[in-house]
């Protein structure tokens, strides 16, 4: 019970008539990497915005090691430790690249308004610790050389790169990624397989919402399958892939 | 020079375009214009907060007279009442003790028992911002023209409570309030202290700007434009982005109060005539032709507009030429006039430049 980082019970959220996500239950251990795959409108991205809050769910709940945390802000299931990248990146453009890592440092960090409006000694330090962390995470992630550059005039792949690495600088205990590797090319997505395994190494547990079956197949420890917001199978990569269900969706009603 | 005071050049460098500005004024002995500055460095007070809000924030407001307004009319009205009626009650013969109630003479050499500037300034800025933080909290979860109107609201509601309030005198305003002493020196718009004035006015703008500044290169400032950039990804980088807004909101609200507050005992008197719409629009107006997110932009734009209107050269037109500069604004240099076409190459350079300062400030930083 305690090994799970988070768990997700009987979970529902319909917009008008669709059930987008209907009844899912799952959970994720800790420090493992977790995917949730499906096939278009299957309810994934739903599923992202109402662990991390920024949908209320109709019913069901979700833990974080065991408590409670159904309703509660983005912003504090942010600061619980549960991280988030979406699907079109959302930098903020017109900051650098620094910058952007650095607002991620925001719930490890305090200065408010006064000490702001004032700039106090002791705000001039901690600016200065979330500089040098943002700058070490930008270093890892080989984003270094761009760290005076507006985010927006990075290429794409960096800009995805830049929302992980923003992600990170939270510190999470959970990080839920949202189609990382969509739009990016094969090296890139290899690349990106490479950062999700180093991510885990650092202890951090993932949560994976992926199209890309060969990166999802690689680099999982558990799979989640949906399908028309319904969980239709879970297990271990090898025992997805033989699923007659879920080769069923993949392939079509007719291979059945 | 230490990457931290670096920031401060721009403030010395207008500082010292102030002091040259007085000194040629004085020279041509056109000491006349030196009250135009003064009381369009107290409007620019109320820029600079809104800049804050419109510009870093995100936000909106259409009600900023109405905080200029309850600022100045909560100074006036305490620093006018006449006390003299409860003279030998416990409680004034305290607060005089205290320094808190003075006494002085009125025009027509009657006693008058009044709360002291201070008293009442700091009064003024409390009233402000508990009134802030009240409309604020429900107002703030608005958005684009929504929260437009709901402070447009407010700014009417001010506006009509003034002009039906006996105390606050109606369509008369307040008229006799005393200076403000300030440091051995007085806020006020005697002839010969319009020099003093000037540089009262000027670094208290200064001032303003500088907490601004700090303000900006905060974490908060950075969770600010953070909000600006994307709302729901400010969120999800643990950001109450609420509380941000509203704070700005109160903030913003509190520099305007300070402007209004100093102009009343500048000018000696507040009408209704600063808490109009136009009034409101018209700082929208600035902040917008400034650039937005361009406090140096709003500062020049203020003193510039609002000099030429007080020397009465948009003449009746006046609210009409404001009007038409957030319209022209709006429909073609939505990023403001410093950054229009043609001086986008300025903009791109001032980009360049302050991506520059950013990233040798962090070196600084790391080497400091």
């Amino acid at each position: 019970m305690a090994d799970f980082l988070l768990e997700i019970r009987d979970l529902s959220r319909s917009f008008g008539g669709l059930k987008a996500v209907n009844d899912v239950s799952f959970t994720v251990r800790a420090g493992s990497i977790k995917s949730v795959i499906g096939p278009n409108g299957a309810g994934k991205t739903t599923l992202f915005n109402l662990i991390s809050g920024m949908l209320p769910c109709d019913s069901g709940s979700i833990l974080q090691k065991g408590r409670e945390i159904t309703g509660f802000q983005p912003h504090r299931i942010a600061a619980l430790g549960l991280s988030r990248t979406f699907q079109t990146t959302k930098l903020f453009s017109r900051m650098t690249v620094l910058e952007n890592v650095m607002v991620g440092r925001h719930t490890r960090t305090r200065a408010g308004f006064f000490s702001g409006v004032l700039s106090l000694p002791w705000s001039w330090r901690e600016e200065r610790e979330i500089r040098e962390r943002s700058m070490e995470l930008l270093d890892v992630l080989g984003l270094a050389d761009a760290a005076a550059e507006l985010a927006s005039n990075l290429p794409f792949g960096r800009q995805r790169l830049l929302e992980i690495a923003r992600a990170l600088a939270t510190e999470p205990s959970l990080l839920l990624l949202d189609e990382p590797a969509a739009g990016l090319n094969i090296y890139e997505t290899r690349e990106m397989a490479d950062l999700v395994l180093k991510i885990r190494g650092w202890g951090i547990t993932v949560l994976l919402v992926e199209h890309d079956m060969s990166l999802v197949m690689d680099i999982s420890d558990e799979i989640v399958v949906l399908n028309y917001g319904r969980k239709v199978a879970e297990g271990e990569p090898a025992a997805i892939q033989r699923d007659p269900e879920v080769i069923r969706i993949y392939l079509g009603g007719d291979h059945a | 020079m230490h990457p931290r005071l670096r920031k401060y050049i721009p403030i010395l460098a207008v500082l010292l375009l102030v002091v040259v500005i007085q000194l040629i004024i004085s020279a041509t002995g056109a000491n006349y214009y030196l009250t135009q500055l003064t009381m369009s460095a107290y409007y620019s007070l109320v820029v600079v907060g809104l800049c804050l809000l419109m510009g870093y924030a995100g936000q909106i407001s259409l009600g900023h007279a109405g905080f200029f307004a309850i600022g100045g009319y909560t100074s006036a009205v305490l620093t006018t009442v006449n006390l003299m009626p409860y003279a030998d009650s416990s409680a004034v013969e305290v607060l005089e003790r205290l320094g808190m109630v003075l006494e002085r003479q009125d025009l027509y050499g009657n006693t008058l028992l009044s709360f002291s500037p201070w008293l009442a300034c700091i009064a003024a800025l409390l009233i402000t911002a508990a009134i802030a933080l009240i409309i604020g909290v429900p107002v703030i979860r608005l958005r684009g023209h929504y929260l437009a109107m709901a402070t447009l609201g407010f700014g009417l509601i001010i506006y009509r409570i003034v002009l039906g309030t006996g105390f606050l005198g109606e369509a008369d305003g307040i008229t006799g309030v005393p200076g403000f002493p300030l440091f051995g020196l007085e806020v006020s718009g005697a002839l010969s202290k319009r020099i003093s004035n000037y540089y009262i006015a000027w670094v208290l703008v200064l001032l303003g700007m500088l907490l601004a500044m700090n303000l900006i290169q905060s974490r908060v400032g950075r969770a600010l434009r953070s909000i600006h950039g994307s709302e729901t990804a400010a969120q999800a980088m643990g950001i109450d982005t609420a509380r941000y807004k509203l704070g700005t909101f109160v903030l913003s609200a509190v520099y305007a109060a300070v402007g209004g507050i100093f102009l009343t005992h500048y000018n000696g008197s507040i009408g209704p005539s600063e808490v109009t719409t136009m009034k409101s629009v018209r700082y929208v107006a600035i902040v917008a032709v400034g650039g937005m997110d361009n406090l140096w932009g709003a500062l020049l734009m203020s003193i510039l507009l609002n000099f030429l209107s007080l020397r009465g050269y948009f003449g009746s037109y006046d609210d009409a030429v404001f009007a038409a500069i957030l319209l022209v604004i709006m429909l073609f240099f939505p990023d403001g006039l410093l950054r229009a076409p043609g001086l986008r190459n300025l903009a791109v350079l001032r980009e360049k430049a302050a991506a520059a300062l950013r990233s040798s400030r962090s070196r600084g930083a790391e080497d400091g």
